[in-house]
Formats: C-alpha cells, structure tokens, sequence
C-alpha cells in the first residue's frame, strides 16, 4: 500500500490488569510496525507495565484514582508525537492491516479526522455477541459494503476500542472530561465540525469481544447502561411484555444465525436457550443500570463488575470546585442555539407593572428566580440556591425557572427538584421546567447572561434583577458570546452583584447595582481540633479546567518556592487531572467539603488565584484559619483590603512565589493574617449574605417604580 | 365640595380595593407555589422512574386489563350482594 511517509502513528493503549491479552495486543501491533506505542498504565497489579515494557512500549504510570477515559486519553495524546494517535483498548487485538487502513485512511483525506473500524468475534465470542456485533457494525458500511465517509445527520458512534485520531483534530476538540463514553461526546463534535469528518473503514479491524459467564454479562450491561445515563442521561424504559417479546425474537436470531454458520439443530436448541436467558438479562440490567443512582450503593456495589457505585463526583467537586460558574455547556455551538436569544430581541422587553415602589414596601415578595441548566456540583448554582435559601428563611416565596433551551437538564422539574435538595440546598421553592406557566413576580431574578434574555420577556413583574456572580464575557475570548454576554449588562435589570468591584462593573455600563458578599459556610468551615498544622505545606486549588483560576501562573510559582526550600510539601486540591507542577506535590483530587476543611486545618499556606471575581475558596480557606496567597485583582483587594487577611501578589510567578515563600518563612505574618482571617470570616455569614440580597431585591422594585 | 369629598373617599375605596386584591393575589401565588412544590413532592418517584400512568393506561393492552378488572370486580360484588342476600 502507498502511503506518504511523512504521515507517523502513535499508538496508545490505556491498561489496568491487562492480563494475557495485552501481550497478544502488543505483539499484533509491534508487527504492524507504528512509530510509537505508549501504554498509559492506571495501577496495574499484574505486571502490565512491564509487559508493555518488554514489548518495546513506553509506559506511562499513573495514580488509579486520576484515571478518566476522556482525561487520560488526553494525556496520553499530549505525550505521543505521531500525526494520528490510534487509541485501543487493552483487549483488543488488530486484526492484520489495521495500521495499513489508518495510514491509507488519513493519508488519502486531508479533512479526515477520525476514523475507525469493526469489533470482529473472537473464537469463544458467545453467537449472541458475536451476531449482534457483526450485524451492528455492519449498519456503519456504506451501501453495498467498504468504507463510508459520514456525513451531518448520519450516526455520531465512535468508539475508542478502536479508533485513530489525527492530531490537528484531537488538538481541536479534545476529549470531555467524562468517566465515560469520551468517544461519543468525540462523534457528536466531529458530526457537527465544519472541517474535520469521520470515516468508517471495515480493515481497521480488531479482535475484540470475548465471552462472559451469564452472570458476568449481566453486571457489564448495568455498567453500560449505568455509563449511558451518567453521560448522556438515557433512562431505559420499563416494558416487561416488549423486553420479552423482543428477548425471544433476538434469541432466535442467535439460533438462526449459528444454524447459517454449521450448527445443528440441538446446537442451535440450545444457543436459543442461552440467548433467551442472556437477552432478558440484559433487558434488567439496563433497567436497573439506567436507574442505578436510586439503588443503595453496597448493592450497587454487588450488581456492577466495575465494583464501583454511581458517580457522584460533582457532588464532592460541588465543595472543591466552588467557583464553577454557572453552567455554560462546552459542547458545539450552532447558531440556532441562540433562537431564545434572538426571540428575545425580536420580541423585546415586557413592561414592568407600576407599582414597583409598592411592592417593594410588602413584608413579603415573590421573588421568581430564572437559573440556567446546572450539574451537581456547579458552585454558581449553589451560591444561588444559598441565597434562595436565605430567602425562604426570611419568609419570601421564592419560584424556581429553569431556562434550558437546549434541553441540557432532561429531567422532570419534580426530580430537578429533588435534586437540588439533595445536593445543593434545602429548598421549598418549586421548580418549573420552561416558562408556560408563569404567573408573573414582583421580583424576576436572572442569574446568568443567557437567562438575562429570557427575564426581559417576562410580563407581570414589579422589578427585574441580575445576580452577578462573575464577569461572564471575560469566559469567552473575542466572540459572539463574549458580546451577547456583555449586551445583557445594558438590558437596565438592577444588578446584585457577588463583590464591590462587580457592582462598579455594571454601573460601567450604565446600569445601577448594589453587592452581596461571597460567605463560607461555618457548620464545615472552621479550624478542626486535634489537626496539627503542618509548617510547611501549600493547599494549592489547581483546577485547571477553569482559566480564570491562573492555575498555570500557581504551579510556576510553586516550582520557584520549591527550588529555593525543598522542603515545602505541596497539595493540590479541586481537579482530577494531572497539575503539571515540575517539583514533588500530592494530588488530593476532588475533595468534599469535610475533607477540605480537615485540608484547610493542616496546611500552612493557601493558594487559590483569581484572575476575575473572587472565590469562594479563599473565604473557606480563612473560616480554616488558614492564610491565603491571591492575585492582586480588584475585586479580591476590595472586599479582603491591601493587607488584611490575604497576602496579595502581581500575577508574577517571582512575585507569587516571593509572597508564598514569605508567608510560609514568617510564622508572624502567618498569625497575623490567620486572626485577621478568623475575625474576617465570622463577620461573613450567608445570613447576611441573604440580607443584602434582600435588601438589593426591595431597591429593584423601589428603582423600578420610581418615576423617571 | 360634597362631591370633592365623595371623590376622595371613591379613590380611597378604591385605593383599599386595590390593595385588598393585590394581597389576595400574593397570597395566591405564594399558595400556588406550595401546591406545584408539594404535588412535585408526591410526583417524584413517577418521574425519576419515568412512570406515566395516563400514557400507560392509554395503551390498547391496558384497556384489556381494565375491562378484565371490571369484570372481575363485578363478579365479585354479584357474588357478594348474592351472599348477603343468602344470609338475609
């Protein structure tokens, strides 16, 4: 086969345990001769990495608990050097002229960016599995069989069991940041990129599936389907007569299908009898694997052969990660994603009644609040839910509108309901999914930019208000949301802004505004008994994943601070992924708030950098009675002072790391700045919080029905 | 300056009305916000499970097993008035 040589393939295998089939791996590909093969081993017990090793692969090890399919596939990717990265898993074998394919594949399309290739049945391959993976990707040939160039609209399937990516593509868009089912968030972006696209090749083969004991099948279809509603939030539906209707036609399938390959008849009695069997099976498991998040974790435990239950990751990351914005979707853009945005301006703004001023006086307000779709573990969404909370306290009605054009959250407001009581805040309020219902508030709340064009739509309100917890155009570099984000600040809503330096933002752009303090929460934060505090140690909040949080700047600084005192111990805290730091530190990954605190009560100085507004981080850290090292921004400087609680730095990597080195050679500053933290810290409570809200919410309305 | 009188009480009666109906309407929204947050109390397992009874028992099976629930509980109040009656 021609191909051009210039065009070098790595191959990345990611392995735990990968038992006698990853030698059999490593051999099939050695001889298919790629330029690089490197083996990302997550902990293996049985000898893995060396296997790989004396197979001639370069191994990567990493720590089992930072292992995720999107994140490590990444990381993998960044260590290769080939112009496409062909990614297997361990248990899969390339059939002969899989890497000719790939090479011939990217070679002859210059727009191709990803491709992949079928699952061939091993021998034992089960005819259940072996059938329905034949035909499966059969489905993906083009018309008449061989190769398919997908197109928009065509199926997004891709699976990295077996798939190659060329660079610039994977440069491009990158894995998300799943436990999960990475490859098809992958497909869906390829399906809808305007360069690259994606083939389908039957001589990108592998050996793949293999059979399982019947109980074993059963536990990996709940892992399938439990993936599939983690990710992607497929329920399976329960319809016990179409699972068994539809059970006895698969089976007879199998049997047909065994009989076409030579089977005899009692062969093929008793194929249907095992493909019966596996079938309804299968049919519970994804019942049960779809809804697995209900299920008591220890059994959860017992029914999955990963052994793991359902993830619940945000929740911890809800208190390390507190200073997530409120959701922004990742994924792809289409201008039809704006359609709210462009009725909005179509339809313009409602008139707000009259009698503002009035309302305002009332002892008790509906305040309607509009929230964009969320996650658990979003920290906006939970400032907002405090605040919320704080009103009810109070004894206003507080509604809940959840403004999701796009459908991001699938779920019933009953069960968004559920779920922000379970994982954010206690609420009474109601949720309502969309506006049909709405009946109107004396005051409508919007609480991000994209709801900010929903709000002023919104008839029958006394006052409209905009809880500004970030300076969101700064999210986006030069683009259309960087300015439809920036418009919303000129819609008039009265902003209640999350710092002083916010508030002068959105008077900046002509708007009035007033400003509630960011508080931790004194139940968790506060300094724990019986934790010594160490005398050397950095708590260093490194998620990368959020820009703003100048985590590249932190860890250059920290390499600076570990040169000139070797003996400094660096945790870092709030991401899942490696930090990059070029010096001995500890990866604490995602921690709850618990285990923040008992963090925050050890350690002898805290860094968490902010590039816009504030975190909530820095407050926790203090409540801890621990001293912090920030950015020199004006929105940290104004609301903790030049020289109060927290050492402040120019974003300089010598500069920051001069400040951390100073605050932790000097035990009297550090005491200074901790009482000044304490003190700082018990002065700052949500209730207040909930006060000055309040009290901005009661301003709206007196703004609003004031003549002009 | 009788009329001037009867006008400003008019507006203060109005004034009153006004107010009255905008406290029953607070009053209204703040109870429709408990009704829809308690009903969404009692619906959550039927959503978190994807539980549509009206869908279901708008199926053609379903209309089967309810004519067979009638039958059956007909029969067994027949069989009941029948018993009562024996025992009368």
């Amino acid at each position: 086969m021609t191909t051009p040589p210039s065009l070098t393939v790595s191959v990345v295998v990611p392995v735990k345990d990968g038992g006698p089939l990853l030698a059999e791996l490593l051999v099939a590909v050695a001889e298919q001769g790629p330029e690089e093969v490197l083996v990302v081993d997550s902990g293996s017990r049985d000898g893995s990495a060396d296997v790989a090793r004396r197979h001639g692969a370069t191994v990567v090890e990493i720590d089992p608990r930072a292992f995720k399919h999107g994140p490590t596939r990444n990381l993998a990717a960044e260590q290769t050097t080939g112009d496409v990265i062909a990614f297997l898993t361990q248990d899969a074998t390339p059939a002969p002229g899989w890497l000719d394919a790939i090479r011939a594949a990217f070679a002859a399309d210059p727009d191709l960016g990803v491709a992949y290739g079928p699952h061939l049945p091993r021998p034992d391959t089960s005819p259940m599995v072996a059938r329905e993976l034949t035909e499966y990707f059969a489905t993906f040939e083009a018309e008449g069989g061989g190769p398919r160039v997908f197109a928009p609209g065509d199926p997004t399937f891709l699976s990295n069991v077996n798939a190659a990516y060329r660079r610039a593509c994977w440069e491009e868009i990158r894995f998300e940041d799943l436990a999960y089912s990475e490859d098809q968030a992958f497909g869906r972006a390829v399906a809808v990129h305007p360069r690259w696209h994606k083939r389908y090749d039957p001589a990108i083969a592998v050996l793949h599936a293999h059979d399982y004991p019947p109980g074993e099948f059963f536990k990996r279809y709940f892992d399938e389907y439990r993936g599939l509603a983690e990710t992607v939030d497929h329920h399976e539906e329960i319809h016990p007569l179409h699972a068994v209707r539809d059970s006895l036609a698969r089976a007879r399938a199998d049997a047909a299908w065994v009989g076409r390959q030579g089977a005899t008849t009692p062969e093929q009695l008793k194929v249907a009898a095992r493909a019966t069997t596996h079938h309804l099976g299968r049919r519970v498991a994804a019942v049960l694997g779809s809804r697995a998040a209900t299920i008591p974790d220890p059994i959860e435990r017992r029914l999955s052969l990963e052994g793991r239950a359902s993830t619940r990751d945000a929740t911890a990351a809800r208190a390390a990660g507190a200073d997530q914005p409120v959701a922004t979707h990742p994924g792809e853009r289409k201008q039809s994603n704006y359609e709210h945005v462009v009725q909005s301006l179509r339809k313009g703004e409602a008139a707000l009644t009259a009698d503002g001023a009035q309302r305002a006086e009332r002892e008790q307000l509906h305040v309607a609040v509009v929230i964009p779709w969320f996650r658990i573990g979003s920290g906006g969404h939970m400032t907002i839910f405090r605040l919320v909370e704080q009103l009810e306290s109070k004894g206003h009605t507080c509604t809940l509108w959840l403004d999701d054009p796009l459908g991001y959250n699938p779920e019933g407001a009953a069960v968004l309901r559920r779920t922000i009581q379970e994982h954010f805040r206690p609420l009474n309020a109601p949720v309502f999914k969309g506006f049909s219902g709405w009946f109107g508030a004396d005051v409508v709340v919007a609480t991000g930019w994209q709801t900010a064009y929903t709000v002023r739509t919104l008839p029958g309100c006394g006052a409209r208000a905009y809880l500004v917890q970030d300076r969101e155009p700064d999210f986006y570099p030069a683009s259309a949301e960087h300015h439809l984000a920036e418009d919303t600040y000129r819609f008039g809503f009265h902003g209640i802004a999350a710092s002083p330096w916010l508030a002068d933002m959105v008077r900046g752009y002509g708007g009035t505004s007033g400003h509630f303090d960011l508080a931790a929460d004194h139940d968790v934060y506060y300094p724990r008994d019986g934790i010594t505090r160490e005398s050397a140690t950095v708590a260093f909040y490194a998620r990368a994943e959020t820009p703003r949080r100048g985590v590249t700047l932190g860890a250059l600084a920290l390499e600076e601070v570990v040169r000139a005192r070797p003996a400094t111990r660096i945790v870092t805290f709030g991401t899942r992924d490696a930090v990059g730091i070029d010096a001995p530190s500890e990866a604490a990954g995602v921690l709850d708030a618990d285990a923040l605190a008992r963090l925050y009560s050890q350690a002898t100085v805290g860094v968490c950098l902010s590039l816009t507004n504030y975190s909530l981080i820095p407050g926790e850290m203090l409540a801890c009675g621990l001293p912090c090292v920030d950015v020199d921004h004006p929105s940290a400087v104004g609301v903790f002072g030049d020289d109060g609680p927290v050492a402040f730095s120019r974003p300089d990597i010598l500069a920051l790391a001069e400040v951390i080195g100073r605050l932790l050679d000097d035990p009297a500053e550090r005491d200074r700045r901790r009482a000044a933290g304490l003190a700082f810290a018990e002065a700052h409570t949500w209730e207040r919080s909930g006060r000055q809200v309040e009290a901005e919410l009661r301003t709206a309305l007196r703004l609003a029905g004031a003549p002009d | 300056m009788a009329s001037d009188e009867s006008l400003a009480d008019e507006n203060a009666r109005l004034r009153a009305r006004v107010a009255q109906l905008e406290d029953e309407l607070a009053a209204v929204k703040q109870s429709t916000a408990v009704t829809v947050a308690s009903a969404q109390e009692t619906l959550y397992w039927f959503e978190r499970w994807g539980v549509d009874f009206n869908r279901l028992f708008s199926r053609r099976e379903m209309e089967v097993v309810r004519k067979g629930v009638r039958g059956a509980r007909q029969v067994y109040r027949s069989g009941v008035s029948i018993k009562r009656r024996i025992a009368r």
